[in-house]
């Protein structure tokens, strides 16, 4: 995992002569490589997190394309306000590496366990959420934002909890790493980041057949997948290194709520009107006034 | 032109009035900062606020926003009619300073953050060699938020010779005086120790603050400078002066021709 971190920023650098590096005053180590070839951008801005994250949108409004690399417990956890005014809310092309995620840091305790970044950034529609699963996922991941230009998080999980791709792909979708090739099969376990390795040992071991997808991409969740997990499938399970609130299962469930007919889902319609008003101007701007609640109910066919 | 001190508070009275807003004390404390700033500072080349080699003014004290709406409608950034609309539905001008606005660089109405992306912001033009200076207003209870203190000692140590700080240092936060609830007992001293170069100013007046501002040879090298700007919370109507209430206090009727009363041009 790691050793795709380190080339794929390299790669990116090379590529993009505006991409800069700044670290929380972490990774140690992991940077000897690009430091040494990108000395001007590479940056260690200290143990300040919440600076780190407003230097980054600052760079960003004034020419310059930076990746922040800290500790999933710090970003995005400490400082998500940060995140969200300065860098989601301006959608501006910062990518956010969280390493350590998951229960990485186990050993250190509960400051270091980060079992709800992926809840957390997953509340901001504009941010890209990633978990990789193999090293060829996180050069994906690393190209893929910088392609996008949208402000991405990236969760890098344990070094060694890996598994071996057969075909790398230049975008983090989800796709298909164990086919189980038997007709009439109905079940499907579906993992990001370490969780995907251990499906496919699992899924070496046991004699029951099923097959295993990796999905890296939290967010925005292709619709085409959803399509296709529900017509193919019968029983799905989604395993990850995360809190069951929140995290992959929840987004799946999300887009799923929206194609059978027990469960809709009603919140704010609003992600990019910045007007400002009253309450209840701003409830109904919203679709949460009750004459817009009452629409909304009649359009999915809750009533007559 | 930049509109004089007494129009842009007679301006701040209209908003506040008519949108029913608070926090005109905040706003009046910086008028002639950022007037001076707009009027002697601030390059914006063909007067875009967008322009990519422009000078970068961040307002992190968001809630006195009101002082530059006047501003950036005299420079024809935002319309008269968003002006009147201040406050009410439908308002395309945020309550507290956002990024949204021509001329407003950052989402400052939560404090703290605006002086890291100014320091941002200076870094970047440091790193690509450009001229840009980048100014930062922030208030002096805005100094209790410790990413503030992140953002100084990261400005200090890096040399950001192109960032200037101005701390509007009414002496008042939200719930009384900054001396009885959470100050630096030697504010200036502090600044020193983080690396900036210090002066203290009236920060009514215009001559001294654009004194303050000015830096000697190269920007992109040396201290970053801050400037302390003694003020006075409510400044120009005699009866919001230094009263606290008024963070919070709605104008009516009276108070609103009152107050107008005051800041009328002198024969």
């Amino acid at each position: 995992m790691r050793d795709g971190f380190r080339s794929a920023i390299l790669e990116r650098a090379r590529l993009d002569p505006s991409f800069h590096v700044l670290t929380g005053d972490h990774g140690y180590a992991l940077f000897d490589e690009f430091a040494l070839h990108y000395p001007d951008r590479f940056h260690n801005a200290g143990v300040a997190e919440a600076n780190l994250v407003g230097l980054a949108a600052g760079m960003a409004r004034n020419g310059i394309t930076p990746l922040i690399y800290g500790l999933s417990a710090f970003i995005p956890n400490r400082v998500f306000e940060f995140i969200k005014l300065q860098i989601a809310v301006e959608n501006l092309p910062v990518t956010m590496v969280g390493d350590g995620a998951g229960l990485v840091y186990s050993t250190l305790g509960i400051s270091h366990q980060t079992l709800e970044d992926l809840a957390i950034i997953g509340s901001l529609e504009s941010v890209h959420s990633i978990a990789p699963g193999s090293a060829s996922e996180m050069e994906s991941a690393i190209h893929w934002a910088g392609v996008s230009r949208a402000p991405t998080y990236i969760r890098m999980g344990k070094s060694g909890g890996t598994y071996q791709e057969s075909s790398p792909s230049m975008e983090p979708s989800p796709h298909l790493v164990r086919d189980a090739q038997i007709a009439g099969n109905k079940k499907a376990i579906i993992a990001h980041g370490s969780m995907v390795s251990t499906a496919l040992e699992l899924a070496k071991q046991i004699p029951e057949l099923f097959d295993v997808w990796s999905c890296p991409t939290i967010s925005p969740m292709p619709s085409s997948f959803i399509a296709e997990l529900s017509s193919r499938y019968s029983q799905v399970v989604v395993i990850e290194e995360h809190g069951a609130h929140g995290g992959l299962g929840s987004r799946i469930l999300f887009e799923l709520a929206n194609s059978i007919t027990a469960v809709h889902l009603i919140g704010s319609v609003l992600e990019q009107d910045r007007t400002t008003g009253s309450w209840e101007w701003a409830l109904h701007i919203h679709g949460l006034s009750q004459e817009r609640i009452l629409q909304r109910l009649r359009a999915i066919g809750f009533l007559s | 032109m930049i509109p004089s001190a007494s129009a842009i508070r007679r301006r701040i009275l209209e908003m506040s009035f008519f949108g029913q807003s608070v926090h005109v004390p905040s706003a009046f404390s910086i008028v002639e900062i950022v007037r001076v700033l707009h009027d002697k500072y601030l390059r914006y080349p063909e007067n875009d606020p967008n322009s990519k080699s422009r000078d970068f003014f961040v307002l992190s004290k968001g809630h006195g926003v009101m002082a530059l709406y006047p501003i950036l409608e005299s420079r024809g950034w935002i319309s008269s009619d968003d002006v009147k609309n201040y406050f009410q539905d439908g308002s395309s001008l945020p309550g507290l300073s956002e990024a949204i606005t021509p001329g407003c660089e950052v989402n400052s109405g939560s404090l703290g953050h605006g002086l890291s992306v100014a320091a941002g912001l200076a870094w970047a033009a440091k790193l690509t060699d450009t001229d840009q200076r980048v100014f930062c207003l922030i208030g002096d209870g805005e100094l209790n938020e410790g990413s503030i203190w992140e953002a100084l000692m990261f400005a200090g140590f890096h040399g950001l010779g192109n960032f200037a700080v101005i701390i509007d240092q009414n002496g008042f936060q939200a719930m009384g005086e900054t001396s009885d609830i959470l100050a630096v007992a030697d504010l200036s001293g502090a600044l020193e120790s983080f690396g900036f170069k210090v002066r203290t100013v009236d920060g009514h007046s215009e001559q001294e603050i654009e004194e303050s501002l000015h830096t000697e040879g190269q920007v992109s090298s040396g201290k970053p400078l801050a400037v302390i700007a003694r003020t006075t919370k409510g400044k120009g109507v005699s009866f919001i002066e230094n009263e606290n209430r008024w963070h919070y206090t709605r104008l009516d009727q009276s108070t609103f021709h009152s107050a107008l009363k005051e800041l009328e041009p002198k024969a």
